[in-house]
Formats: C-alpha cells, sequence, structure tokens
C-alpha cells in the first residue's frame, strides 16, 4: 500500500533522515519509534506532503506522491494528524468533523456524516463545543477523527499519546483499535512502545534518522 | 438560506424607507457603495487576509474605465475589465507571496502608492487636458434607477455572501482563515481556496466602484484615498465581523461622517485614527462576546 524508498532529508546540512525504506501493508499498523529528535514526524510529514524530501520516493497504491501537495496526497487516501493538535479555532468541533468530509460530501451530508462518526466514537456530546474548550484528549480525539473522515485509508499519527495522562491514552487507545477493526492501515509514532501492544503488528526503530530495527 | 432571505428584506427595507427624499435616496446610494465595500472586504477576511487596502479593488477598475471614457465607451469597458483583472491577480498574488502580517502592510503601502502616484496621470484630447487632481468625468444614472440599482446589487451580494458562508466553499475559507497548514492536512486546496475568495471580495468591489462612479460621475484620485482604504475594517470592527451588523455600521458609519464632516471637516478621520489605534483591544474584546454568543451550548 505504502512503499518507502531510500528517503533522505536534510537541512542546513545535517542529515535528518538517511535512506529510508519500509513498507506498509494495506489494514496494518505500524508503531515507528524512537527518542526525540530522531526523525519521527519529518518523516510522516514528507509522507503527507507537509515538507519536502531531498532524495528517494513515496509511493502509495503505486503512484508516486513524493513532493506532491498535501491536499492531492489527500485525495489519494492518506491522511496526518499533528503531534500538537491544529483545530480550526473558530470552529465548533462538529464543524470541524464536516470540513474533514467536505472533500466529497456537500455541506449538509458533510454533518451528517460527522454526526454519525462522533456518535460511533462515543464523542457526540462534543460536538456543538467550541474547539477552544475542548481537553487535549478531546483535541487528539478530534484530530484522529478529522484525519480519518478525510477518507484515509492511511492514517499517519504523529505521538497520539504525547501529553495524555493514563486515563487519556486509555481511552484513545481504545478508539485506534475501533479504527484497526474498520480496516484502517496506520502509523503510529511513539517514545513509548508498550502502549501500542495490541494495536500495532510491527515495530520499527528510528534513531538518529536510521531505520535501525524492524520487527 | 431563510435568514439571509430575512436580513436581506432588512436592508432592501431601509433602502425603501430612505427613497423618501431626493437627499436621503442620494445618501443611500453612499451607504450602499460602502456596504459592499465592507462585504467585499469580509469575503478576504475569511481566509484570514485582512486588508488595509480596499480602496485599490473598489477604485482601481473604475479609474481605469474612467481615463478610457475620455476616448470612447469601448476603451472605457475594455481598461474597465483589464483593471478589473489586473486588481484581482495583484491581490491575489499578495496572498500567496506574503503570510497575514505581511499581506496588511503590503496592501496599505500599496494602495498609499496608488493613491500618490495617481494623480500624476494626465491625458490630453483636443486640447484639453484631463485627470491630474480632478480626475475624470464618467456617466451617470437618473436618481430613482441608481437608488434601485444599488438597492438589488446590495440585496443580491448580501445573500451570495450569506449563501458562501453556508456551503462547502465558505467552510474551506473559514478553515484556511483559522489554520493553513491544517487546511492543507484535510485536503483543501489553498490555492483554490483562496482564489474564490479574492474573486468573490472583488466582485463587491468593483461594483461599489461602478456604483460610486454612476453617483458621482467623476473619479478622481480621492477614490483610492486611506479614509476608503479603513473603511470596511472599521465597520466590521463595529458589526463584530457580523455581516448584517457590518452592513448596517456602514450605514450607521456613512451618516454620521456626514454630519460629523459638516461640523468640524476631518473630525471623522480623527475618529477612525482613534479606533484604529484601539483596534487590537477592540477586536479582542469583539472575538470574545461573538464566541460567547456563538457558543451553541
Amino acid at each position: 500500500m505504502l512503499k518507502v524508498k531510500d528517503l533522505v532529508k536534510r537541512v542546513d546540512n545535517v542529515l535528518l533522515l538517511r535512506n529510508i525504506n519500509f513498507e506498509v501493508e494495506r489494514g496494518e499498523v505500524i508503531c515507528l519509534y524512537g527518542p526525540n529528535g530522531s526523525g519521527k514526524s519529518t518523516l510522516l510529514r514528507i509522507i503527507a506532503g507537509l515538507e519536502r524530501a531531498d532524495n528517494g520516493n513515496v509511493f502509495f497504491r503505486g503512484r508516486e506522491i513524493t513532493n506532491t501537495s498535501p491536499w492531492e496526497i489527500v485525495e489519494t487516501g492518506l491522511a496526518y494528524a499533528f503531534q500538537i493538535p491544529r483545530p480550526f479555532r473558530s470552529m465548533t468541533f462538529h464543524e470541524n468533523l464536516a470540513v474533514a468530509c467536505m472533500r466529497y460530501l456537500e455541506a449538509e451530508e458533510a454533518f451528517k456524516r460527522a454526526g454519525e462518526i462522533a456518535r460511533e466514537f462515543d464523542v457526540k456530546h462534543l460536538l456543538y463545543r467550541s474547539s477552544d474548550r475542548l481537553s487535549q484528549g478531546e483535541l487528539k480525539m478530534l484530530e484522529i477523527l478529522r484525519a480519518y473522515l478525510t477518507g484515509a485509508e492511511l492514517l499517519l499519527l504523529d505521538e497520539p499519546f504525547a501529553g495524555l495522562d493514563v486515563e487519556n491514552a486509555d481511552m484513545l487507545r481504545n478508539k485506534l483499535l475501533v479504527l484497526k477493526e474498520k480496516g484502517v492501515s496506520m502509523i503510529i509514532t511513539s517514545h513509548r512502545r508498550r502502549i501500542l501492544y495490541g494495536i500495532a503488528e510491527r515495530f520499527i526503530q528510528l534513531k538518529d534518522g536510521v531505520l535501525y530495527a524492524e520487527g | 438560506m431563510r435568514r439571509a432571505l430575512i436580513e436581506a428584506s432588512s436592508i432592501a427595507a431601509f433602502g425603501m424607507l430612505l427613497s423618501v427624499s431626493p437627499y436621503y435616496s442620494w445618501l443611500f446610494v453612499l451607504m450602499s457603495i460602502y456596504a459592499l465595500l465592507t462585504i467585499s472586504w469580509l469575503f478576504m477576511k475569511k481566509i484570514g487576509r485582512i486588508s488595509i487596502g480596499h480602496s485599490f479593488l473598489f477604485g482601481f477598475p473604475v479609474f481605469a474605465g474612467s481615463a478610457g471614457y475620455i476616448f470612447s465607451t469601448e476603451l472605457s469597458m475594455q481598461l474597465f475589465l483589464a483593471g478589473s483583472v489586473l486588481s484581482f491577480f495583484l491581490f491575489y498574488l499578495f496572498s500567496e507571496l506574503t503570510g497575514r502580517t505581511a499581506f496588511v502592510f503590503l496592501t496599505l503601502v500599496f494602495s498609499i502608492f496608488v493613491w500618490v502616484a495617481s494623480p500624476k496621470l494626465v491625458f490630453e484630447k483636443e486640447g484639453y487636458l484631463a485627470g491630474g487632481e480632478v480626475g475624470f468625468s464618467f456617466p451617470t444614472l437618473p436618481q430613482k434607477e441608481l437608488h434601485i440599482t444599488a438597492t438589488l446589487v446590495l440585496v443580491l451580494i448580501f445573500i451570495l455572501y450569506r449563501y458562501v458562508e453556508r456551503s462547502r466553499s465558505g467552510y474551506f475559507m473559514q478553515a484556511v482563515g483559522d489554520d493553513e497548514t491544517s487546511s492543507k492536512a484535510v485536503g483543501i486546496n489553498l490555492r483554490k481556496t483562496k482564489a474564490l475568495s479574492i474573486i468573490l471580495s472583488c466582485i463587491s468591489a468593483w461594483s461599489a466602484g461602478v456604483i460610486y462612479g454612476l453617483e458621482f460621475g467623476h473619479i478622481s484620485p480621492e477614490i483610492f484615498s486611506i479614509e476608503i482604504s479603513v473603511f470596511p475594517f472599521i465597520a466590521s470592527l463595529i458589526g463584530a465581523g457580523n455581516p448584517l451588523l457590518s452592513v448596517f455600521s456602514s450605514f450607521a458609519l456613512v451618516y454620521l461622517s456626514k454630519i460629523l464632516n459638516s461640523i468640524y471637516p476631518g473630525l471623522m478621520g480623527i475618529i477612525y485614527s482613534v479606533i484604529l489605534i484601539l483596534s487590537p483591544k477592540i477586536g479582542r474584546w469583539v472575538y470574545v462576546k461573538g464566541k460567547r454568543l456563538g457558543e451553541k451550548s
């Protein structure tokens, strides 16, 4: 489904990513772990088109998407959720979700679909809340659901558990399991591997921009 | 849509109310021009771009058209169209090349440049000079027809604004205005969304410019004045960003400027300056109030 080939990223002559190679199969969940500054977020942002690669290629469903504009990448079925949630501040939870479906649905239908997903993921009570009155856990949930609602088949989740307490992390873990059951592929970055046991099928370590272990 | 129609009816009813005397009819046309300018500004604000150079969008096509009118009606039309395309293209380019803060300053500096440079444009035809500080003449319409035209255009543009606001494109514009990076991540085509917002803003500003020309029968470089540039910003600030309130605050500001300028010329300019200085504080207050009013639960 996704193939990353010899990916290189340099910033000010420092190599952030060195010849990264890996593949993701349909329905597979991968945990990308490593210390801070190892290049996890940069790798996800390059795949999502939010940063440019200096060398190498990214293929999604057989189509090359290297350095393509982010909106075109979303159209192929790949979406990214930020580590620090970036909701649309002037909108409610409901509007934030609906905007994500508006790429393929008219406004009225998009609101219906957003409402259905909110019910399914047990966040219906948040629908009419303004996005600047959401807790960190709720914002993370919004970020992930918004990415899912773009129609994504592969989600790139950047540190979804960062900054969450145990209770919220458990809640989020359960929601990710629901997404997995729906057949959504995911690449999830995390410092902590343990939290992704039972969700991820493969664990890839990234250290100093080098892919060290896969298994 | 029902709400938009009710609001538009209130604008039309106000217009009808002011058709009672020639002076008030003239005043309403002037109010409509400035209200259209405010709606134009609000369209651009949707994508997070605050323009302090709206006098250029408003004045340039009609200024170019009036310059061509000295020679022929056809040339006037051609120059109006060329001016429209150029004004759209320049503002689109500004929005692509600059961030939010730089856009504010670039539009301001650019409109001041055009304001200063436009009196240098002088033409000679059959021994007569036209242009300079005096400007160019423009055809006029009888007051009654102009009143009806201004009311219709304002009502239609207002309904268009309300319609776009609740459409897919409107939500995309709002999303881009909130966070461009986040918009990209949910698959919004930034260029297309910005272009749509600016073209809608231009349509509203161009219509205001044409009605201005038809009302005064004359276009001088004062059409690019800084007072016209800051007007929509102040009107929308008073109207708390709400389109209907912003239209009515435009009406009120025009009426107030007529009264105050008859007491002491330039007084309105002082009031605008004070509002501009206080605008960050007023803006925050309006934002907080607006949020509280808009909260659904």
